[in-house]
């Protein structure tokens, strides 16, 4: 069974990605901030993590991958962030905080469905 | 005779006579002259000789007769005859004697003693010439008796006489035939001194030339000179005169002074002026005019001199014209000048103009306050020394090495006085004169801080607009994808998610309605308000009853209201505006606690105030509050905002008549005031 981590500091998208991926086949772990976000994958070792980018807080999505990555166990998860924010320079800073991929909202549930199944399944 | 020809000119004419100065002066000969000279020697001469003739020939009647046939009785009668004659001789006061055939001197009157020395003694039986003539003239004087008693008229001659102590005199002799039964029996003779004589005569040719060069003068001077008399009327008028008045002297002779004048109070008031000259033919023409009175022959006369000043006069009008002109010109381009100035003074930006070696040529007053200069401390100095701040100086000084047609560059200025950092916008420019050359340069200096600062907001706003509509456009797309796409979702699931999307339709809706909010008050288009009779107790009881569900954390109190605040509002705005601030109050107070509303009579109307326990502003942020799209903390994401909230809540208040201001403490909360003025 995989681990999927859901970070959004707003109640309603960490809902949508929920129902979005609910499965017999997948575990789900939600969190509402870039340091529980952080906490979490160090803990769970999740199988993939979607990441918003703004949250309250101490750190946002961008430092809470850098984080992230920044243990070596964590290294290859397939981190993908899922964010308003959807300027060239924001998916080119996800990017080199280390994500994996970057999703702008709103987003097709469906899309991003898929795109977990091929990564997990790949 | 040319004693006679002087005579009658003198007698004919009137004289002139003009000052070497230029000042004319006339003088008119009197009849007493002309009479003096008509009796003088000359005339007297002519009356003498033309008496000799019948008076010798009485003589000699009365000498010749007793050789015819004398008696004792006659030649008694004879003797006292020639006693008489020799008397009367010897009054005479010229010298007269009668010659013999020979030319030798028969008889002579006492006056040749007088005049000569030789005692009639010595001169009777004399030959006239040999005893009287220089010896020079004896020979051509003899011979002019010889002619005489040879039957000749002759005329005067002139001689030189030598008296008996050597001396000699200048004489005139005139001699006539003596006739005996037609024989030349002898002659009679006159000898006159003409030293007064040629005195006179020579005194009378200086005069004549002096008159004829006074004359002349009179002619040739380009002044026209008038002579009249006391009456005013002209008795000469030289040619200069004629030409001006287009009036021969002829023509002028009687004619008054006053009738060629006019407004010169007659042409005979003495002194300097100027005047009206009228022309024969009826032109005027423009004169200067000086009179005098002078007094001729003992008769006053007035002197016009009289100057046609028409070229001078329009040369002068002329000039004038030319200064009037130049005058208007000089005055014109001086306002251009001012003009110019004024507008290179009254422009909002600071303007630098700097010349081809980059020396400050001018600054004005904006570009004084910019750089935190004065002109004259600057002006004609290195562009380098003017600008102090370096990053400036360093920014404008590459731009004039460049020296490219133009050249734009935003510099950061730290204001020395309080360090805050502005933001400079520089545009040099090069300037090229008419021909091409290369002047300088002028550089515009704009303080372009707030429109950076906006465009930073309006670039931040579109960011967070995105967010915001990305935010309720994710949760509308997705829960509907999902109720779309999944069959498996239990009922209260399906009503959760179309209740997510239903709420964030709202939001979005408000949003948008915001936005074009904004957008009308941009525009300056203003609100189109629809009044209503509104109690405002009652509205905002019911806007803090709607946000008191809102937040958890939060208690919206509304106090206890004090009967009702009746106002005529657009009850939409006006809630609005209340939903603004409330919303504010539980955004800017995460912490908690109680947002307070009240309502209370104020001067003119209703004071609303809504007040938080929240982070509160700084007296900055206070002051900015009312910007588009400002917002306290942009940089918190948890805070939503467009920044757009306060706009509108400010501008509804305006449009109503009211006032809005704010009371705010970091950390410890602000309080917002409105006021609705009360229905009229």
């Amino acid at each position: 069974m995989k681990t999927i981590l859901i970070v959004d500091d707003q109640p309603e998208v960490r809902d949508l990605v929920e129902v979005t991926l609910r499965s017999d086949d997948y575990r789900i772990l939600t969190e509402a901030s870039g340091e529980a976000a952080v906490r979490t994958a160090l803990a769970e070792r999740p199988d993939v993590i979607i990441m918003d980018v703004m949250m309250p807080g101490a750190i946002d999505g961008f430092q809470a991958t850098e984080r992230i990555r920044a243990d070596p166990g964590m290294a290859r998860c397939p981190i993908i962030m899922l964010t308003a924010r959807g300027q060239q320079a924001d998916r080119e800073r996800g990017l080199k905080a280390g994500a994996t991929d970057y999703l702008t909202k709103p987003f097709s549930p469906l899309e991003l469905m898929t795109k977990i199944e091929q990564i997990l399944d790949g | 005779m040319e004693g006679a020809r002087l005579v009658g000119a003198v007698r004919s004419r009137t004289f002139r006579m003009a000052a070497a100065g230029g000042a004319a002066l006339w003088f008119v000969a009197g009849a007493w002259a002309a009479h003096a000279l008509a009796t003088g020697p000359w005339a007297m001469l002519g009356v003498l000789l033309a008496g000799a003739a019948p008076l010798g020939l009485g003589i000699w009647l009365a000498l010749g007769r007793p050789a015819v046939g004398r008696s004792d009785a006659a030649d008694s009668r004879l003797a006292a005859s020639e006693r008489r004659f020799r008397d009367f001789l010897a009054f005479m006061p010229e010298i007269v004697f009668e010659l013999d055939g020979a030319g030798v001197v028969r008889l002579i009157n006492r006056a040749a003693e007088a005049a000569t020395g030789y005692g009639e003694g010595e001169l009777v039986g004399a030959r006239l010439v040999d005893r009287l003539i220089v010896p020079e003239q004896r020979e051509a004087a003899q011979r002019r008796i010889a002619r005489v008693l040879g039957g000749a008229a002759l005329g005067p001659q002139e001689y030189t006489v030598r008296r008996k102590d050597g001396s000699t005199y200048p004489v005139l002799a005139e001699y006539a035939p003596i006739l005996d039964d037609g024989r030349v029996a002898g002659a009679w003779g006159v000898i006159q001194d003409v030293r007064a004589l040629k005195g006179a005569l020579l005194r009378e040719r200086e005069a004549e030339a002096r008159l004829g060069e006074i004359r002349a003068v009179a002619d040739s001077i380009a002044d026209g000179i008038v002579v009249a008399d006391e009456n005013g009327t002209i008795e000469a008028f030289n040619p200069a005169a004629s030409r001006m008045f287009g009036l021969p002297e002829d023509a002028a002779m009687g004619r008054k002074l006053g009738d060629l004048l006019d407004g010169s109070g007659g042409g005979i008031l003495p002194g300097e002026r100027e005047a009206i000259g009228r022309r024969a033919d009826g032109g005027t023409f423009p004169v200067e005019l000086v009179v005098s009175q002078a007094v001729l022959s003992g008769r006053p006369v007035f002197i016009a001199a009289v100057r046609d000043v028409t070229a001078r006069k329009e040369a002068e009008r002329r000039i004038l014209e030319l200064n009037q002109q130049l005058t208007a010109r000089m005055a014109e381009v001086e306002a251009i000048g001012n003009r110019l100035a004024a507008i290179v003074e009254s422009v909002a930006e600071g303007l630098i103009v700097t010349d081809i070696a980059q020396n400050v040529v001018l600054v004005n007053g904006a570009a004084e306050t910019l750089l935190g200069v004065q002109r004259m401390d600057v002006a004609g100095k290195p562009a380098a020394r003017a600008i102090r701040d370096r990053p400036l100086r360093e920014a404008i000084m590459d731009a004039l090495a460049r020296d490219a047609p133009h050249d734009a560059f935003d510099v950061s200025l730290v204001d020395g006085a309080e360090g805050a950092v502005r933001t400079i916008h520089a545009d040099v420019s090069r300037v090229q004169g008419g021909d091409r050359r290369r002047l300088g340069h002028v550089t515009v200096l704009r303080d372009v801080t707030r429109e950076r600062e906006v465009d930073r907001m309006k670039t931040e706003f579109l960011s967070t607009a995105a967010h915001e509509l990305r935010t309720p456009l994710t949760s509308i797309r997705g829960f509907s994808e999902i109720l779309l796409a999944r069959e498996n979702l239990s009922d209260a699931e399906r009503r959760k998610f179309l209740g997510y999307i239903n709420k964030q339709s709202a939001l979005l809706s408000s949003f948008i309605n915001d936005l074009l909010d904004v957008s009308r008050i941009e525009a300056g288009k203003g609100f189109d308000l629809r009044r209503e009779q509104v109690d405002l107790v009652a509205l905002i009881q019911e806007q803090a009853s709607l946000f008191s569900a809102y937040s958890d954390k939060h208690r919206v109190v509304a106090e206890a209201a004090q009967g009702s605040a009746p106002v005529v509002v657009d009850r939409g705005k006006m809630g609005q505006a209340l939903g603004n601030l409330i919303g504010n109050a539980i955004k800017y107070s995460p912490q908690g606690g109680e947002v307070a509303l009240a309502c209370r009579q104020a001067e003119d109307g209703w004071e609303v105030t809504v007040s938080d326990q929240g982070i509160g502003m700084s007296p900055d942020q206070v002051a900015r509050v009312f910007d588009k799209f400002f917002r306290v903390d942009g940089s918190n994401t948890a805070i939503e905002g467009t920044g757009l909230g306060m706009t509108i809540v400010r501008h509804i208040v305006e449009a109503h008549g009211g006032r809005i201001w704010i009371e705010s403490e970091p950390q410890v909360g602000t309080t917002v005031h409105f006021t609705v003025p009360s229905a009229a």
